[in-house]
């Protein structure tokens, strides 16, 4: 019973003939509790996962205001003040630009991140009943 | 007749989903803002260079005319 999938015990303990109720929902609970409680720590570790590329990813978002700015004070506000686009000034924009180039992809893969974690955290169980069945070496050891 | 199973109770998973949806929005929001000052600036490089083309023109211009009007005055004594 161990090596089955812990979804798989929940409705297997279900489908086992009791000699009483009592029984019944004594062993139903147990298994219950201890898959949800198996499914409260890869939560956790999501939820981690999570909490880090929130923080990790401020970064990125700061650093893109940050060239929003500089690219509208530094750049376009000159020129449209009549400055001309002369070196230096050509030089601060390529600058900037990779930067901005930097910053876009840097965004692109945090969306794709968080989009990834999002559907893991949003659902938790199914997370770590997907991640049981796929390395079954991970099952849990459920006593009943 | 499909087993009926207690639904595991939410958790803090719900928080993070929020907030990675929210953080998503806000990626998707800088992002843009970026991509339109860049489109911003580009416009005003290309207003400036222009400009400055136009006015190296008109200055090549003036010193041909010059020229021709030194060349004209000297021609005529």
């Amino acid at each position: 019973m161990s090596a089955m999938n812990p979804h798989a015990v929940r409705i297997a303990v279900r489908e086992a003939i009791y000699p009483n109720h009592v029984i019944e929902d004594e062993v139903t609970r147990s298994v219950d509790r201890q898959v949800f409680e198996r499914v409260r720590a890869h939560e956790r570790h999501l939820v981690s996962q999570a909490d880090s590329h929130l923080a990790k990813s401020r970064v990125d978002t700061q650093a893109t205001t940050e060239i929003i700015d500089r690219l509208k004070h530094e750049v376009r506000f000159v020129l449209e003040e009549g400055g001309s686009a002369d070196g230096d000034l050509a030089d601060r924009y390529e600058q900037l630009r990779e930067l901005a180039d930097r910053a876009l992809r840097s965004l692109e893969r945090a969306d794709q991140e968080a989009g990834w974690m999002q559907d893991r955290v949003a659902q938790p169980y199914e997370a770590y009943i997907a991640l049981v069945e796929k390395w079954p070496t991970l099952r849990p050891t459920l006593e009943f | 007749m499909a087993v009926e199973l207690p639904p595991y109770p939410v958790g803090d998973g719900h928080r993070a989903a929020l907030q990675l949806g929210n953080a998503r929005q806000e990626y998707a929001s800088r992002a843009g803002a970026l991509r339109a000052e860049l489109a911003k600036v580009d416009e005003a490089l290309a207003d400036a260079l222009a400009r400055s083309d136009r006015i190296r023109a008109a200055q090549v211009r003036v010193a041909e005319l010059a020229h021709q009007h030194r060349k004209d005055r000297r021609a005529n004594r």
